[in-house]
């Protein structure tokens, strides 16, 4: 008998281990130290239109008010007698019939389409999973952006006896004052209107940038509350996706309205608390799962392609304080079939992060990762550029986050595609604010007959500079045109760097002074051409001493003396070396 | 003797255990067991309690406010429009060096306001206006730009306020040292 209760013991234990090593652990609980207030939302997500069927947006409303409470039967409160068509006479509010989100139509009105907004929208009668779509659609912006602003606004996605107040301002859109509506807010109540104004908002919020209040790229200051008195704070605003979020509703959570934050609510009301952009995030994360980037590992069924490897050193501020390390990025050929990143160790034998990308993998000539400090962090944010082939036929630039997992901006610039072998996009603070800006530089085929650089606004539409240099256009393969801070002043200089057809037989260093028309240093490195093939070789850089400037840094990926790929590290002069380090890789085809 | 012992034991444990685990799994129940399409993340769940809470507080506050709309007892001004706050939203200068301001007024919708940000230093006063926009939920005043070469470097008091046919106000004053 005991006997047969201790193998009962035994296999019961066994099964419970089982069942706690494999049973799913509740994962991604939503809190709100989560929040982001200067990444509420990627523009990958928010610009994403195709992500749900009218079926799947009916199916989303269904499932949110399983019933409903037409008639008014249900009691007002919970554990009440009285009915909401009850509570509804004797308080002379709305009464029924009530109708749910998902049983509402309306008519919408034929709209042409406007440049940068929306496409034409066909007059005629849908039902609210169909002006969704169609909405969506026509204006680019995720229906799920749309749903969440239902909710955010009106509660309309889960209230199961809704006011026809609620429909009237669906989207919160120009909810002015008792009266005739002025003359700005005509034709914006009512589903349709507040569905459609409120999409082709947030696109004018993204073309007519100057027009609005907040702005991606720079510090914002906003407000906690419609409460002066509850005060503000600094947002340095990501992305396009959370300035909209901003433009629509100009308010940020306080600590205390996060705090209340679980992961089976919003949270309730603090003292000088804001929600509107709490709520969009928590209910977007909650029915829709995250509001970054591609959530996963979306180019697991990457392929590679024909063609070189496309090994590049990149210099990377890989830590927000300390000195800058190096990290060798594979653009193909890739076991993950992924664009992979390889951050090594200051020693560079050993390996800080190796990471298989988001992105896929993709032929070496149609692509470049540049690493930049865009967002005044103290780091660098590693930047993949599209200079040939690109969906949107602009020159692309999509920004990774520190997990190189989420896209933080995709963004096609103001600029055509050009031949890459003519351009270079170069990272560079050249105003001393503390982050780089993007330059477009122009190294021959330019309307001025020189090297061109244009300077990008945040943004990447339009331009804060146009220069062109004093040095005549050159063939690409000759020179390039970095960016490093050589003197310690707050912003960066720009520097020319010569590999070939020197005059001095060595490779060349010249530094632009400010403007690019006179040269602050014109130096004759120690490296003289006869000893090395330009092809093989790469100057890149950056604070790898973490000192008061940057060091200039010779990459070297083939024909190395060690048979591994060098980094040899100038002092300043570029005369004498301070370090020359062979890695823990074999040398490799640039 | 100690074999039955070790048998006591185990049994306590695998007790232990079973009950543990089911209070483990019913904590996490609530939260887990979320309806999702395949191949998408959309929550298909009925909404949770939390949730329809959140829609009876709404629905009381909209009860309270009458189903009537924003503010509508601004204080009057002296010249008898209505008074409205703007406020700064950024300021600072560009890669040019001109000084920009932006900012917003809230609780009205209106086209063709004038703002006007200015600055002031030591009585002397530059400013520059732009006509406002209709926003979403306020007044846009946009991108305002003082160009540098009216500006000489110092501290500069910068304001913004506005003005429309119905409505003027001041926002609060912020500073920036003009370089």
């Amino acid at each position: 008998m005991f006997g047969s209760i201790y193998r009962f013991s035994i296999s019961a234990l066994i099964l419970v281990l089982f069942i706690g090593f494999f049973a799913p652990v509740k994962a991604n609980a939503i809190s709100g130290s989560d929040f982001q207030a200067g990444r509420i939302i990627d523009e990958v997500k928010f610009f994403s239109s195709n992500t749900m069927s009218v079926a799947e947006i009916q199916d989303f409303m269904n499932s949110k008010v399983p019933v409903c409470d037409t008639n008014g039967t249900q009691p007002y409160t919970s554990g009440s007698s009285q009915t909401r068509a009850e509570w509804a006479v004797a308080n002379g509010k709305p009464q029924p019939p009530y109708t749910c989100l998902k049983s509402y139509s309306d008519s919408t009105i034929g709209w042409p389409a406007e440049t940068s907004l929306c496409n034409a929208i066909t007059g005629r009668t849908g039902n609210a999973a169909e002006i969704i779509y169609w909405v969506s659609n026509a204006c680019g912006i995720n229906p799920q952006v749309l749903l969440v602003l239902l909710q955010k606004e009106q509660s309309l996605v889960t209230d199961d006896w809704p006011w026809p107040y609620q429909y009237r301002f669906a989207t919160g859109y120009c909810v002015y004052d008792v009266g005739p509506p002025p003359p700005s807010c005509a034709g914006t109540e009512g589903f349709f209107g507040q569905v459609y104004y409120a999409a082709r908002q947030f696109k004018r919020y993204a073309r007519d940038v100057d027009s609005y209040n907040f702005r991606a790229g720079i510090n914002n200051m906003i407000r906690y509350s419609p409460d002066p008195s509850c005060g503000e704070s600094q947002v340095y605003i990501q992305n396009q996706g959370t300035a909209n979020l901003y433009n629509y509703t100009p308010y940020q959570p306080n600590a205390a309205a996060l705090s209340v934050v679980s992961n089976s609510s919003p949270g309730g009301e603090v003292p000088c608390g804001a929600y509107g952009n709490r709520n969009f995030w928590w209910y977007f994360t909650k029915w829709f799962g995250s509001t970054l980037g591609p959530p996963d590992y979306s180019c697991k069924e990457g392929v590679n392609f024909g063609g070189g490897l496309g090994p590049r050193v990149v210099v990377n501020q890989f830590s927000p304080s300390g000195n800058a390390t190096f990290t060798l990025s594979y653009l193909n050929q890739t076991i993950s079939k992924c664009i992979e990143l390889h951050t090594w160790q200051p020693n560079l034998q050993s390996w800080v992060t190796n990471v298989a990308t988001n992105h896929p993998a993709i032929p070496p000539p149609n692509a470049e990762i540049i690493a930049g400090n865009i967002y005044g962090d103290a780091r660098s944010e590693l930047i993949l550029v599209l200079p040939r082939t690109s969906v949107s036929g602009k020159i692309e630039v999509h920004t990774w986050d520190n997990t190189y997992q989420h896209w933080i901006t995709n963004i096609a610039t103001n600029h055509a595609l050009i031949p890459p072998e003519d351009f270079d996009v170069v990272p560079a603070d050249v105003n001393g604010d503390g982050r780089d800006e993007l330059l477009l530089v122009l190294y021959r085929n330019t309307g001025s007959g020189k090297v061109e650089i244009h300077e990008w606004n945040p943004g990447l539409q339009t331009w804060a500079a146009h220069t062109a240099t004093n040095l005549p256009a050159i063939d690409p393969a000759d020179g390039r045109v970095i960016a490093a801070n050589l003197y310690g002043s707050a912003a960066d200089e720009l520097v020319y760097v010569k590999y070939r057809n020197t005059g001095s037989a060595k490779i060349e260093v010249h530094t632009w002074a400010g403007g690019q028309q006179s040269w602050l240093a014109n130096i004759a490195t120690n490296l003289p051409l006869a000893d090395i093939n330009p092809d093989d070789i790469e100057i890149v850089a950056g604070n790898i001493y973490d000192g008061a400037i940057d060091e200039l840094t010779l990459v070297k990926y083939r024909n190395t003396g060690s048979g591994k790929i060098e980094i040899h590290t100038w002092a300043a002069g570029q005369q004498v070396w301070l370090s020359q380090m062979p890695t823990n890789l074999d040398s490799l085809s640039p | 003797m100690l074999r039955k012992l070790s048998k006591k034991w185990l049994l306590l444990a695998v007790a232990v255990l079973i009950v543990g685990g089911f209070l483990f799994w019913l904590s996490n129940k609530g939260d887990d067991d979320s309806t999702t399409k395949p191949g998408t993340s959309v929550n298909l769940e009925p909404p949770t309690k939390e949730e329809k809470d959140q829609v009876q507080k709404y629905k009381e506050q909209l009860a309270d406010r009458g189903s009537s709309t924003s503010n509508t007892s601004q204080p009057s001004t002296a010249s008898g429009k209505k008074s409205v706050t703007p406020f700064i939203s950024s300021w600072g200068q560009n890669q040019s060096n001109d000084v920009e301001v932006r900012g917003y007024v809230e609780g009205i919708y209106e086209d063709g306001g004038t703002c006007t940000a200015a600055l002031t230093k030591d009585g002397q006063q530059v400013s520059q206006s732009r006509t406002s926009v209709a926003n979403a939920q306020n007044t846009s005043c946009g991108l305002i730009t003082v160009p540098r070469s009216k500006l000489s470097p110092s501290v500069w008091s910068i304001t913004l306020s506005y003005s429309s046919g119905s409505y003027e106000g001041s926002s609060k004053t912020v500073t920036l040292e003009v370089k």
